[in-house]
């Protein structure tokens, strides 16, 4: 079995995971942007 | 919208809950994802709180990837000239208005090639959900393996996949930044 064989056979199984990914990832990104927005110390040293 | 709230409970914190939040910072910086992610899967159960895979990968990658982010916020934010700060609260802005229309804006064109890699590495970690079931690309791509043994063209059309990705994340922070970019203050 060789790569074109993997994509024909396996192509949508592997989309669908591969969508799954990109949802968990650009959901956790902006999630964990409010996040670290907010985790920030925005006062600064003023002396 | 959580995050504007959480903002404003930040610039109103008394000191302790800036402490509590350096806390935790430490703790989430000081652990690796994988732990992070078992423990949400397996332990909160124990405490009554029962999440399916990706209920608990989401919150798992980002809190871990907003502890990242945020020490990417604090470091360009030390870059922003501070008497950018003392012209704004001078001009009458309250705290969270400098921050959000004078200090955020500059910060936020900065920190551009540092949120990139955050977002490629949170991309790329993403495949750690396969230790919780999550049928993602690697948990497919290792069933298909099984069934067919040819690891190798499936690993390589993955490793395309990742790619791919990473490289249009990429260039478009890439073009972000240059249309963002401030002529002449930049150095590229």
């Amino acid at each position: 079995m060789n790569i074109i064989d993997v994509v024909i056979n396996y192509g949508s199984v592997m989309v669908n995971a591969f969508k799954l990914t990109l949802i968990l990832s650009f959901t956790s990104f902006p999630l964990g942007f409010l996040g670290g927005d907010s985790f920030n110390n925005v006062e600064p040293n003023i002396a | 919208m959580g995050g504007i709230a959480l903002i404003t409970l930040n610039l109103t914190s008394p000191r302790f809950l800036k402490m509590f939040l350096r806390i935790f910072v430490e703790i989430i910086r000081g652990t690796p994802t994988t732990v992070q992610l078992f423990f949400i899967y397996y332990a909160l159960p124990v405490l009554g709180i029962k999440l399916d895979p990706f209920t608990s990968a989401l919150p798992a990658l980002s809190i871990n990837s907003s502890v990242y982010q945020s020490e990417y916020l604090r470091t360009t934010l030390n870059s922003v000239p501070r008497t950018q700060w003392e012209a704004s609260l001078s001009l009458g802005f309250t705290r969270l208005g400098s921050w959000l229309y004078i200090l955020m804006p500059q910060v936020l064109r900065i920190a551009i090639p540092a949120l990139t890699n955050e977002l490629i590495y949170i991309t790329k970690f993403s495949s750690i959900a396969y230790f919780v079931t999550l049928p993602e690309l690697v948990c497919v791509s290792e069933v298909i393996g099984a069934k067919t043994f040819a690891y190798t063209e499936v690993y390589i059309v993955v490793a395309c996949l990742y790619i791919a990705v990473a490289f249009v994340i990429s260039e478009f922070m890439e073009y972000l930044y240059k249309k963002l970019s401030i002529q002449g203050l930049t150095m590229m």
